[in-house]
């Protein structure tokens, strides 16, 4: 039975430089930072150690720096706390492995990260369009929650 | 667009007296096809309800569409679901109206830069607009005995001088 | 626009038939319910949204922040106020201030008003799909009326308010508020005695929905499930209780939690919660501070980033805000609770066999809204 403060003991010893950051926010977040290499083992890790109910995934583009930031939320019954895990990528190459064995509800969010932005999960096994309409064609239109993708066109 | 109502096939060739009282049977029976598109559709909820009831002119919301006269666009209207809109459209006999609730699908209102929310009357003709956003209940019952109006072949918004 | 051909009844191999039930249908709502079946046995469910799509993310970052409260109310129409409350709620965070006592007050009141106007809403759709109660839907109906009329004579509009802002609450009570409200809780306290008497004790409607779609609680955790879903497969997660807002912290009520995991155990936790909440708005109204309502925010939010939660009536619904210094966000992104609830329905025919006939109950009973999945 570890506590909570065992956690970044554990993760730390585990895999040493791996873990970028790990931040207390506020006595219900936690922020960990992670190398997007060993993203799956770290997830298999955490929830190992009871952090159970996936909540929500997404994507954040920061053009400026040229990477992608991916996040999955994740609450823990044990603890009742949330925990964010985060990982970069690179912005011209988008791949970053699905953690869709970990946490069984977190695809149908990876599902719209891919059709939105453009970031590939490796192992997924649907990707295929959810939102956007049939006749939406990327060539000419682009991905619309990246930051170079302006409204202008379309205002009434 | 004109603002008269125009029949075509025999009813075109029986006099006047006759084509009368078709017309004030259809406007006392306006059969709508159940499709709501987006927000306004608990406040057209609330208009069928106990309190403002709108079956007592005649309206029914009906899920057939063979047997509809109206089609109401209830609330902002995509691209994706536009296709289907045109598909049902076909599909109702004439004659058949169209009617604009909401003001997302009048000029595409709070979302007016969506990459995603079109303007219905780029795609059909429309007969009645009822602005607003939500509109009130009152302003629905008043839009849907405007259409009545309208078939009986009364004069319906436009200037004075027209 | 491109032709593209959409097919009402497919056959596939095996004797199998994929049924779509589609976006103009009075159970669908505006959407897809894609079912594999034989006839009798459903063998894949597959939900198909996107038909209410309009990019809500991407709008809030062309609107500064008190603007962006307009097109994110609308993303469910029928509890506005809580989508309007995570919003806030990530902004005063980021900005380190705190609303005054009175307008936390007020703010409870609106939220649980908001969530008895959504909860008649599902249960109204719950007893009409069994088909033995084609008459609840317009009792509900009529019976969220005097809540819209109060909201009205608070706010000026029945149904989207933009009332909470940064900083408390746009205007105070009027005159003769509480004495209405407490007025409508006592009309709608019998209302709901005689919804117990009708519906919750009666034989026909147990048949129908004692059994069907059981959950148990270690696949509602994996699955993600959220609000009243959760709470009717055991698992006590609230989060009123877990991280307080508003004025939940000072007020005593308990939560409504049920362990069988049916269709019929989701319908007993929102009637209960439909009698806690007529209590809470009582205290509310008893115990009022007085006071100012509201503080000035600057218009500028320092840069960082937040995630905060509130339990609406659909479930928890949490916004990731991330702020880089200016007075519109970078990127906001919401987790809305029916976009979880979708995918329980598709994931229940791999651990049991369900009955083609028993669709329209389980589909009615997780409480689906698409516009909420769409956003």
């Amino acid at each position: 039975m570890e506590g909570l403060s065992e956690i970044k003991r554990i993760l730390i010893e585990k895999f040493g430089d791996n873990i970028i950051e790990y931040k207390i926010v506020s006595p219900k977040r936690i922020i960990v930072k992670v190398k997007s290499e060993k993203v799956k083992d770290i997830a298999s890790e955490l929830k190992r150690l009871d952090f159970d109910m996936p909540v929500s995934a997404g994507g954040v583009d920061y053009i400026k720096k040229g990477i992608f930031e991916v996040f999955w939320i994740i609450w823990s019954s044990r603890y009742n706390v949330i925990l964010i895990l985060k990982t970069e990528i690179s912005r011209d190459s988008p791949e970053v492995d699905s953690l869709v064995n970990i946490w069984k509800g977190v695809q149908k969010f990876e599902r719209e990260t891919w059709e939105l932005m453009g970031i590939n999960f490796k192992g997924h096994p649907k990707l295929k369009r959810l939102l956007l309409p049939e006749d939406w064609d990327y060539e000419k239109e682009g991905y619309p929650l990246r930051k170079d993708f302006s409204l202008k066109p379309y205002e009434r | 667009m004109s603002n008269k109502v125009e029949f075509k096939g025999i009813l075109d060739k029986l006099p006047k007296p006759i084509r009368r009282i078709f017309e004030w049977g259809r406007s006392y029976s306006i059969w709508a096809i159940h499709y709501v598109t987006g927000c306004c559709s608990p406040e057209f909820m609330q208009v069928f309800g106990p309190r403002y009831d709108l079956e007592r002119w005649g309206l029914l919301s009906q899920p057939s569409t063979r047997q509809c006269d109206a089609l109401f666009f209830v609330g902002n209207v995509t691209r994706k679901m536009i296709r289907r809109a045109i598909r049902l459209y076909n599909q109702m006999p004439e004659p058949r109206y169209v009617v604009n609730i909401g003001i997302c699908t009048i000029s595409k209102g709070p979302f007016y830069d969506s990459y995603s929310v079109v303007r219905v009357e780029d795609y059909l003709p429309v007969d009645i607009y009822i602005s607003g956003c939500p509109p009130k209940p009152e302003a629905i019952i008043y839009g849907a005995l405007l259409l009545r109006k309208k078939i009986l072949g009364e004069k319906v918004g436009g200037s004075k001088r027209d | 626009m491109s032709v593209i051909r959409v097919e009402e009844i497919e056959e596939l191999e095996g004797g199998l038939m994929r049924v779509r039930i589609g976006p103009q249908h009075p159970i669908s709502g505006q959407g897809t319910i894609i079912v594999t079946t034989d006839g009798e046995i459903v063998y894949e469910i597959d939900v198909d949204i996107g038909y209410s799509h309009r990019g809500i993310e991407k709008i809030l970052e062309n609107r500064t922040y008190l603007q962006g409260i307009v097109p994110m109310e609308r993303m469910v129409m029928l509890d506005t106020s809580h989508v309007d409350m995570a919003y806030v709620r990530a902004i005063e965070e980021l900005l380190g201030i705190e609303a005054p006592p009175r307008a936390q007050y007020i703010r409870t009141i609106i939220l649980e008003m908001n969530r008895i106007i959504s909860h008649t809403y599902a249960l109204g759709l719950l007893a009409e799909s069994t088909g033995w109660f084609p008459a609840f839907f317009l009792w509900t109906t009529g019976d969220r009326e005097p809540f819209l009329e109060l909201m009205e004579m608070l706010t000026g509009a029945r149904w989207s308010y933009s009332f909470i802002i940064p900083g408390g609450v746009r205007a105070d009570l009027p005159s003769g508020f509480k004495e209405k409200a407490l007025k409508a809780i006592e009309y709608f306290r019998e209302r709901l005695d005689v919804y117990m008497d009708a519906w919750m004790e009666n034989a026909l409607f147990e048949v129908r929905t004692r059994g069907v779609g059981v959950i148990p609680s270690s696949k509602a955790i994996e699955w993600g499930a959220a609000g009243p879903n959760l709470r009717a497969s055991g698992v006590r997660y609230d989060t009123r209780k877990n991280e307080p807002y508003a004025a939940y912290g000072e007020l005593d009520f308990k939560i409504a939690v049920e362990t069988a995991g049916d269709a019929y155990a989701r319908g007993a936790v929102r009637i209960q919660e439909m009698y806690i909440s007529l209590d809470i708005i009582q205290q509310a109204l008893e115990n009022m501070p007085s006071g100012p309502i509201k503080v000035n925010v600057p218009q500028r939010v320092p840069p960082g980033e937040v995630y905060s939660r509130v339990e609406s009536a659909r479930g928890e619904l949490g916004v990731y805000l991330v702020s880089d210094g200016t007075d519109k966000p970078y990127r906001v992104k919401i987790s809305a609770p029916s976009f979880r609830n979708f995918f329980l329905l598709e994931m229940l025919p791999t651990i049991q066999e369900i009955k083609f006939a028993d669709v329209p109950v389980l589909y009615m009973s997780f409480d689906p809204w698409f516009l909420d999945a769409d956003r």
